[in-house]
């Protein structure tokens, strides 16, 4: 499989969990960040990087902030965005589907959970 | 004359204001009194009151830095708990090649086992000897078994590794905390100072701990469920939907 991802999480523990699921469902390529502007950096950095999974809340550049970024850059707007977050009322999912991420996990995940949603998002 | 009168009449009206306000003042000197003396004893009240605010801010900084400590500490007991989950996993997946191997390898004993019984055809006892062998050594189930209880096993460090990310909602729910007590300790602060600039001496020399900056979800909750992940699909679909609608509208 050709998938670079992004995985964006200020947390070590959701950053590790994710890859390793990434890696249980087959997929090898990763690069991590810390946050929104460093994934932003990191995206700038590496243009093999096709998929970003990014957490909600964190320092210096929240998901929300980084996916609207990411869409309002003619170099990375395509690139598919799943949001990874802890927030699960419906007015987050709107803002989010608002700023046109591609699909939304709310935590804690299963592995099939991540898997289902990247291969759907992959499969648009 | 009669103006001479009425200046008089005047200026007596004015001395009998002017003994009203003196009896008026007598009246009030005690209770202006026992106004001073409540003041007097209610300072030593509000410098006891401001010292255990100022007691109770101190260990504030204190609080919050034992809170980031909680947070850091399962994050690194986190780590470790991956690592091994990574080593179990890695042992496992080697074990299921091992016993894959295994698998091939019956196949080429059965083979040889066919061509083996073929020989012994005519020789009975050797036929029951044969049987009772093959009683003996049918490890087909075995491995079966084996493979089995090894996806059970990586089912289970998967279902760990999932519950692992409590971790990170209760680390969202400690910043929110962390949080509220800065910013109590900044709202003490504060008041400590206004107390200060009437004169007492109460204000602190704390420093006011700036607020971190950790970006939370407050109501972050650990529910394992995945009724909460089929709500949020349902929302997205309707939204998703309304979105078709409104695009085709404008078609």
């Amino acid at each position: 499989m050709n998938t670079k991802f992004l995985v964006v999480d200020d947390s070590v523990t959701m950053r590790r969990i994710v890859v390793n699921t990434l890696k249980s469902i087959g997929y090898s390529q990763y690069a991590e960040a810390e946050h929104g502007r460093d994934a932003l950096d990191k995206l700038d950095a590496d243009a093999g990087i096709n998929f970003v999974i990014t957490d909600w809340n964190m320092p210096v550049m929240s998901g929300l902030e980084l996916t609207k970024a990411i869409r309002s850059n003619s170099k990375t707007q395509k690139i598919p965005i799943l949001m990874v977050t802890t927030r699960g009322v419906k007015e987050d999912i709107v803002q989010a589907l608002q700023a046109k991420v591609s699909n939304y996990v709310v935590k804690p995940f299963t592995p099939q959970i991540l898997k289902d949603k990247i291969d759907l998002v992959l499969s648009n | 004359m009669s103006k001479s009168i009425k200046n008089l009449n005047e200026i007596v009206g004015r001395l009998h204001e002017v003994d009203s306000m003196f009896k008026f003042g007598e009246k009030m000197i005690p209770v202006i009194e026992g106004f001073v003396s409540f003041i007097t004893d209610f300072i030593p009240f509000i410098e006891q009151v401001s010292g255990s605010i100022q007691d109770s801010r101190s260990k504030i900084p204190e609080a919050s830095n034992q809170l980031d400590k909680v947070t850091n500490a399962t994050e690194l007991a986190m780590t470790e708990v991956l690592d091994k989950i990574d080593e179990i996993n890695l042992q496992l997946n080697e074990l299921t090649e091992f016993i894959d191997e295994m698998v091939l390898s019956r196949t080429k004993v059965e083979n040889h086992i066919s061509e083996l019984y073929e020989e012994i055809k005519g020789n009975e006892k050797a036929k029951t000897i044969f049987k009772k062998l093959m009683e003996e050594i049918d490890f087909g189930l075995t491995l079966e078994l084996m493979k089995n209880k090894v996806t059970r096993i990586m089912a289970n460090t998967d279902q760990i590794t999932m519950s692992l990310q409590v971790q990170d909602i209760t680390a969202q729910q400690l910043a929110a905390v962390n949080h509220l007590i800065i910013s109590v300790q900044q709202k003490l602060g504060n008041l400590l100072s206004t107390v200060d600039s009437t004169g007492l001496n109460v204000a602190d020399n704390l420093e006011h701990k700036k607020l971190p900056d950790i970006h939370f979800d407050a109501r972050a909750t650990y529910n394992p469920s995945e009724n909460q992940q089929n709500v949020v699909d349902s929302i997205i679909n309707n939204e998703k939907a309304s979105q078709e609608e409104i695009d085709k509208l404008f078609s």
